[in-house]
């Protein structure tokens, strides 16, 4: 079994989700918690992608539309809408997404580098795609999407303020 | 990177609080004998301490420390038994050491190695104690009961003398490298060891050496219970080809087993360059040097009150602070949902027995906040401890006599504000003793006693801890803080004359000042103050001061008991709900949209004829809906102002309704959200939502910037 494993290469475990037509994974190990929507208690003045902030069992977690984030236009939210809590340098960040769809392990053989133009999404915030039976799902680098971006639009409020 | 090997970091840590501990003993008693240099029992409480440190860091492996300590309690020895006085120098010198044993502390705590030498302190402390020793022999006063021979192989002196047995005694045996049957040696060392005491450990083990591994090094740990070394030693050294043995009191019997046998794999592996500082060397001399071997309590103190206490992890607490406020969250829904029920069907069994059941969780959920917030305190002696060395370096340093008195020590706090207490009390201990009290001449001159003293006391009023620095200094002038305020354009000529004393006292907290008094020896008073009075009340604290010429000045700081939980005004726009801080409500008032004026372009009410700028806060927050012009648009409608002050002065908030009055936990937004204009954290709601706490200060501070912005145009 383990000798089979070595041959097969590294395997990952990700968690899928969607957004617009595309679907997304993320490494399972930077998930803390799958949520349905609540109610968000907004931040005013906060970065554009910043939607407010929830209460995840006694903690106070910053939300993120990654819609805002990828310039997808707005959805109207769902019974599947998700926020979805990850692991970002020592916090915990919500990540609101049109539905999580499964689990998948995969063989790291399969993905493969991001290609520069791929619909909507800015192949920056990509770690590669995963290419399984008539379905592509594209491996997020979530320290690029929720971290530098942010700290910039961070910087952008400040020096506004200033 | 300093490493210890063969500690794991749950050994460091106990080694570390136990240092802090020891080095606090030492601070203390070393400023006591300062003041009653021949108090026996202080000096006993220096050497215990000089004792207990030395004996850790050796075993933890920290050379550095070991040998400064080991000099230090030979030297601290001389004073106790009478040999050598106290003088100023001998103190400059052990204060010194003190410092360095911090450096060195440090070193273990951050595991980097500082570059610190003890070299020099040692050989001073040395030269103390050869002039000790030369005077004793020239006076003719050596000999039996002389001093202990130092330089050469001091150790032994101090080990024998001070073994008072029964104790855990760690024994390294070399034999001779020709040794044909090093095993066989070894079993005989382990044999004759057992016999004299119980074998809690060796390296390498009874097994290995049965099975005939070769041995020339033998480390054992042995829970000895005779009363001397020198019999243990003796058998030791009696076995054939045996080429050094080295003998070293550990701590109480039994007591340090696990550490020792980390500590033996270590030195296993590098005997001779571990050992050897503090090892007694058996090899050519004797250990017949037994002075006052009947000596008392030099072991380590060992307090009674460590059997009922235990160490935890802040962290832990925390995550127990955690839970429990979400128990409470969850009690508040729950009595939510009951009540709701019971309205659905009133009579039922069953509700009424929820009800039982949620009534009774809801009290034990109070009683265990209180328990878990009582754990969180700390006494403020953790503060205070530092200060008297710090007050007697300020004053030596600026040649002032100053006495500082500490009362109301064990007055208890919350961790998080015993954090935030220490700096601003710096601030003002700094500035009592170097611009409050005066110079000893000046104080003779004024009919003073040449000591100045400094008072911190600390009590609870309420829901604050409230910390007084005074002193019976020079006090504050008030018309040398005008003539200041004026010169640095903080205030018209026309309104310094017509502020009172009291306000004009009060410009001391103003920025502006600071620079000014900082060259200002006279009314140097302002040194940063400005910066102490923000850092407090970012944290719902305040200062005030109280000051007579001639007489002194008290300053007088008021925090939160906890930073975690406060009393809050909940505020409403539509369905958001905010928080403000109680402690900046002045008051609250209802607003005809008639009663409001623009006064210098700004919107303001006046109760009671005060003009207080108006602030919405639907604007502030950029609530669509609930802002000024949403609110103004419908006709004859009133409105919620909120009077909040700081130190900066008054705004009104204007808002939708009042909530009601609560004790909120305030959570922080955290980093990656980082600071928000108007907000200064958020926290949760009884049902679960989350509100955001209004930063009060800061808003006064907008309206402030934007009328001198508008008044310098």
């Amino acid at each position: 079994m383990r000798v089979e494993q070595a041959i097969a290469g590294a395997e990952m475990q990700l968690v899928v989700f969607e957004l617009g037509d595309e679907s997304f994974g993320v490494d399972i190990s930077r998930v803390q918690d799958i949520n349905r929507m609540q109610e968000i208690t907004e931040i005013p003045h906060a970065p554009e992608s910043v939607v407010g902030v929830i209460n995840l069992r006694g903690r106070v977690i910053p939300v993120i539309d990654l819609r805002k984030r990828f310039g997808l236009p707005d959805a109207a939210h769902t019974k599947d809408t998700r926020i979805v809590v990850v692991h970002l340098e020592g916090n915990l960040i919500g990540v609101i997404v049109d539905a999580v769809l499964q689990v998948l392990r995969i063989s790291a053989d399969i993905v493969e580098p991001p290609s520069p133009v791929l619909a909507g999404v800015d192949s920056r915030y990509l770690r590669g795609i995963a290419k399984l039976d008539g379905k592509l799902v594209i491996l997020l680098d979530l320290d690029f999407v929720l971290s530098r971006r942010e700290q910039e639009a961070i910087s952008e409020v400040l020096a506004e303020q200033v | 990177m300093l490493q210890f090997p063969g500690m794991t970091e749950e050994d460091i840590k106990v080694f570390l609080a136990e240092a802090d501990e020891q080095l606090q003993y030492l601070e203390d008693g070393l400023l006591d004998l300062e003041q009653n240099s021949d108090d026996p029992e202080v000096i006993a409480q220096i050497f215990r301490a000089a004792h207990t440190l030395k004996g850790s860091s050796a075993t933890l492996g920290h050379d550095k420390m070991a040998r400064l300590t080991h000099s230090m309690e030979s030297a601290l020895d001389l004073v106790r038994k009478s040999q050598a006085n106290v003088t100023p120098a001998l103190m400059d010198l052990l204060l010194e050491c003190l410092d360095m044993l911090r450096i060195l502390n440090r070193e273990i705590a951050t595991a980097q190695d500082s570059g610190a030498d003890v070299t020099e302190l040692d050989e001073r402390l040395l030269d103390v104690i050869e002039s000790v020793e030369r005077q004793a022999s020239a006076g003719g006063v050596a000999g039996g009961g002389g001093v202990p021979p130092m330089g050469g192989a001091p150790d032994e002196a101090m080990w024998a003398g001070q073994f008072t047995g029964p104790a855990d005694v760690r024994v390294w045996v070399r034999f001779v490298r020709t040794c044909p049957m090093p095993s066989v040696r070894a079993y005989q060392v382990i044999d004759r060891l057992s016999a004299l005491g119980t074998l809690a450990y060796s390296e390498p083990s009874v097994d290995q050496i049965e099975a005939g591994d070769d041995v020339f090094d033998l480390v054992a740990v042995v829970e000895y219970d005779g009363d001397a070394l020198e019999p243990l030693i003796e058998m030791v050294r009696n076995v054939t080809d045996v080429e050094d043995v080295r003998v070293l009191q550990v701590s109480q019997i039994g007591s340090a087993r696990a550490a020792m046998q980390a500590t033996a794999a270590r030195e296993a592996a590098a005997p001779a360059e571990l050992a050897a500082p503090l090892g007694v060397a058996a090899g050519g001399a004797t250990v017949s040097a037994a002075r006052g071997a009947a000596r008392t309590a030099a072991g380590p103190p060992v307090t009674a009150a460590s059997t009922t206490t235990v160490r935890v992890d802040v962290a832990r607490l925390d995550v127990l602070s955690n839970l429990v406020a979400e128990l409470v969250i969850d009690r508040t829904h729950l009595a939510q949902l009951e009540s709701k029920l019971a309205e659905k069907h009133g009579g039922d069994e069953l509700v009424s027995e929820l009800n039982r059941t949620s009534t009774h969780i809801g009290r034990l959920t109070t009683e265990l906040q209180e328990a878990i917030n009582k754990a969180r305190m700390l006494p403020i002696d953790n503060v205070f401890k530092r200060f008297p060395r710090m007050v007697r370096d300020l004053a030596q340093k600026q040649g002032k006599e100053v006495e500082l008195i500490i009362r109301g020590e064990d007055t208890e706090l919350d961790r998080s504000v015993s954090e935030e207490i220490g700096d601003p009390l710096i601030h003002l201990l700094r500035n009592a003793v170097g611009h409050g009290i005066e110079a000893p001449e000046e104080r003779i001159r004024a009919g003073k006693p040449a000591r100045g003293v400094v008072r911190l006391s600390a009590f609870r009023q309420e829901n604050y801890i409230v910390v007084q620095v005074a002193d019976d200094g020079r006090g504050i002038d008030p018309d040398l803080i005008r003539a200041s305020a004026i010169r640095k354009g903080i205030v018209t000529e026309d309104a310094a004359a017509r502020m009172s004393d009291k306000d004009a006292i009060s410009l001391v907290f103003s920025s502006g000042l600071s620079t000014a008094a900082q060259a200002d020896q006279v009314s140097g008073r302002g040194v940063g103050m400005d910066i102490v009075r923000r850092n407090l009340e970012k944290l719902n604290g305040s200062i005030s001061v109280d000051t007579a010429i001639g007489r002194g000045a008290t300053f007088t700081v008021k925090l939160p008991l906890t930073l975690a939980i406060i009393r809050a005004l909940l505020v409403s726009l539509g369905q958001r709900i905010y928080a403000i801080p109680l402690n900046s409500v002045e008051e609250i008032t209802r607003v005809e949209t008639s009663d409001i004026n623009t006064v210098g372009g700004r919107e303001a009410i006046r109760p009671r004829g005060e003009v207080v700028p108006l602030l919405w806060l639907g604007d502030v927050f950029g609530v669509r809906g609930h802002d000024r012009s949403a609110r103004l648009s419908e006709p004859g409608q009133k409105v919620f102002a909120v009077i909040a002050s700081s130190h900066e002065g008054k705004v009104g908030l204007a808002v939708d309704r009042l909530v009601g009055e609560m004790e909120i936990v305030i959570k922080s937004l955290g980093t990656f959200v980082g600071n928000i204009p108007g907000v200064s954290g958020v926290t949760i709601l009884g049902d679960g939502r989350v509100a955001l706490i209004v930063d009060v200060p800061s808003l006064v501070r907008s309206v402030v910037d934007e009328r001198n912005a508008v008044s310098q145009c």
